[in-house]
């Protein structure tokens, strides 16, 4: 340990802090007591699918397209998630399914 | 804590159980590489559940502990952490109405709100006859649980696993890939689906992997602004 346990608990404190104000932000400004504006009420219908695309494309942000194995293994596991997800729409199926094909892909083969 | 149902709170852990395994697997490998990573720097198993305990923010997480091995400055953890998740913010905003009577479970969905408690409440399909804010509140709890032990287990057996777990992690991208088409699978979440899928997309190719999220989440509040009488 670098810092002292002080020194860590307050590292922990500024941590909490925040990731704390940028998850209560939105429903301290607009709490349940008041009217919401319209345009955060569109954002709430809009942002849902929206947000999902981002996360998407987040947890493929560090695979490598022009280097290494070219995102290959990721390229055919997720086409198999979506292809088993649009036949049989079975999460557990898909999620396990396209996690196995994906872990013998980067073990064995790549 | 009245009007409070402890069977309810089981019978919403029990429901929304199924769709928390995806997570489960996929935070094994990931809870590892933090534990032992943790354990590199000088940090004990009881150490790395206290922090994920309190703060429940694994990239955050992560991303600390360089920060702390090379020395103590809470001002530049504090931006830093609030950047890292200022994407939170709005995950707030999109679940402004869902999370709106959950009551006296509020403080704890909002404090735990990270990717994946968010990501299955935005397709969340509580059963019939349960108060969703039961459902939310168990598939919250369940996911917490999960990184709490994770992170202990990891620090602690990290160094004896002989299963190779590489590639386990691909579990929470399939498990957001499926999340993502259940989106899509209605017609009218379609263009924000593309939107959000596109903006990120350049923003990554543009900002490179470590700051593309700020500048791409700037990017769809700008396309919506524009677009907001015809989407």
């Amino acid at each position: 340990m670098t810092l002292t346990v002080t020194q860590t608990l307050i590292t922990i404190a500024a941590i909490v802090l925040g990731t704390q104000i940028s998850r209560w932000l939105p429903f301290i400004a607009f709490s349940s007591k008041k009217e919401t504006p319209k345009f955060v009420l569109y954002l709430g219908r809009v942002l849902p699918p929206a947000l999902m695309g981002l996360i998407v494309v987040y947890c493929f942000k560090n695979t490598p397209i022009l280097t290494g194995n070219h995102g290959i293994p990721e390229l055919i596991a997720s086409v198999i998630v979506i292809l088993t997800y649009q036949w049989k729409e079975n999460l557990l199926l898909s999620v396990g399914g396209g996690t196995l094909v994906y872990m013998l892909l980067v073990q064995l083969v790549f | 804590m009245k009007n409070l149902s402890f069977k309810k709170i089981w019978l919403g852990i029990k429901a929304a159980f199924p769709i928390t395994i995806p997570i489960l697997f996929g935070w094994i490998f990931v809870g590892i590489t933090y534990g032992i990573l943790m354990n590199d720097i000088g940090y004990g198993p009881l150490w790395a559940m206290l922090f994920s305990a309190l703060c429940f923010c694994g990239g955050m997480q992560i991303a600390a502990i360089p920060m702390m091995a090379t020395g103590f400055d809470p001002v530049q953890m504090l931006i830093m952490s609030y950047f890292v998740n200022f994407r939170h913010t709005f995950y707030g905003l999109a679940l402004l109405e869902k999370y709106k009577d959950t009551k006296p479970f509020k403080p704890f969905l909002v404090y735990a709100l990270a990717d994946e408690p968010f990501s299955l409440a935005v397709s969340a399909n509580p059963p019939e006859g349960l108060e969703p804010k039961y459902y939310y509140f168990g598939m919250t709890l369940l996911t917490y649980i999960y990184w709490v032990g994770l992170s202990g287990l990891g620090s602690l057996l990290g160094s004896i696993i002989t299963f190779d777990t590489t590639g386990l992690d691909f579990a929470l991208n399939a498990l957001f890939i499926v999340l993502f088409l259940q989106q899509w699978k209605e017609k009218g979440n379609r263009p924000a689906c593309v939107i959000g899928i596109a903006v990120t997309l350049l923003s990554r190719i543009a900002f490179g992997s470590t700051v593309f999220l700020i500048p791409a989440l700037a990017g769809m509040l700008i396309i919506f602004w524009l677009g907001r009488n015809k989407l």
